[in-house]
């Protein structure tokens, strides 16, 4: 090859097969590159298509939207339904269990609750409630890898979902 | 320890990324180039500096980052494989006015950017004039004349 010549009078320590394997190692982190954002529109590295989840029976009492992906400390919300039949006397109770609540901070609740209290399961949240509705946690998660929720009704079915947080 | 390491992390990946795009990414620097760069700088920063705005967290990140820079350039002397591998090594793109072109299609680098070094360089008018033109390590390209 013609560039050998050069080689040989030129003093630069030019290495063509090294520059022939650093191109094909480009190439193919380019290609990793691409995976890395494609996974990321995809949701798989924080919220996105496939990072939306639920969990409990979307027609029972209580069912829960969530991100299966988060990152540390990102805002994140879960979104939990109550139906007719987790209200009483106007009242429903929403119990967050005492594990998850040690990974999160909750930033805001809406609607705000009645009345907070710290059992020994976890926090109850006191809603006053006509009919069926929504209530947001806004919250972000300050613990790293994958965690486990529980969110439920006092005294009534509980929801198990799980989040994988990126650091 | 989450400042030495948030640093770390970004460092290495930094390195990483910017020796996948290729020298000509940041060898010749344009506009758009110089915009992008401010914008990573601005993206990194977050990462880096997370919530905490404390001086003692200023401190750790930037000695974290000169103390590997410093590490890397010392273990980069004591071993030409591992400055090959992050720095890249220098290549003939032009021999005795022919330009190579599958190596300059490949490192992505026209014939206009070696006429123009060749310009800027040493005067030259035209490619046959050019007895060595070298892509160097840093992305630049490097013009040696063809002797009158």
């Amino acid at each position: 090859m013609s560039s050998l010549q050069g080689e040989k009078k030129l003093e630069i320590g030019n290495d063509p097969d090294f520059q022939r394997r650093s191109w094909t190692a480009q190439k193919i982190s380019w290609v990793l590159l691409g995976l890395l954002l494609l996974a990321a529109l995809l949701g798989l590295l924080g919220p996105g298509p496939l990072s939306s989840a639920t969990a409990g029976n979307k027609n029972g009492s209580l069912w829960l939207e969530y991100d299966r992906f988060t990152r540390y400390l990102s805002p994140t919300t879960l979104r939990l339904h109550l139906g007719a039949g987790a209200i009483s006397d106007g009242k429903a109770r929403v119990v967050f269990g005492k594990d998850y609540l040690e990974s999160i901070q909750v930033e805001r609740v809406t609607p705000n609750p009645d009345s907070t209290e710290t059992g020994l399961e976890g926090i109850v949240y006191t809603f006053q409630l006509s009919g069926p509705a929504t209530i947001s946690f806004d919250i972000r998660l300050e613990k790293v890898g994958p965690q486990t929720g529980q969110v439920g009704l006092a005294k009534a079915e509980t929801l198990t979902f799980s989040q994988f947080v990126y650091p | 320890m989450d400042s030495v390491l948030r640093a770390t992390v970004v460092y290495l990946f930094l390195l990483i990324i910017f020796r996948i795009a290729g020298r000509r990414t940041l060898g010749q620097i344009t506009t758009f180039d110089f915009v992008l760069l401010l914008i990573i700088s601005e993206a990194t920063q977050q990462a880096m500096i997370g919530e905490d705005f404390s001086i003692t967290n200023a401190i750790l990140v930037i000695g974290t980052l000169v103390a590997l820079d410093i590490a890397l350039s010392i273990w980069k002397q004591r071993s030409p494989k591992l400055d090959k591998v992050l720095e890249g090594v220098p290549m003939i793109i032009v021999e005795n006015g022919r330009p190579i072109k599958e190596l300059m299609s490949r490192a992505r680098v026209g014939e206009e950017d070696v006429l123009t070094s060749a310009r800027e360089l040493q005067g030259l008018e035209r490619m046959d004039q050019i007895k060595y033109a070298v892509l160097e390590r840093n992305g630049s390209i490097t013009i040696i004349p063809k002797q009158a």
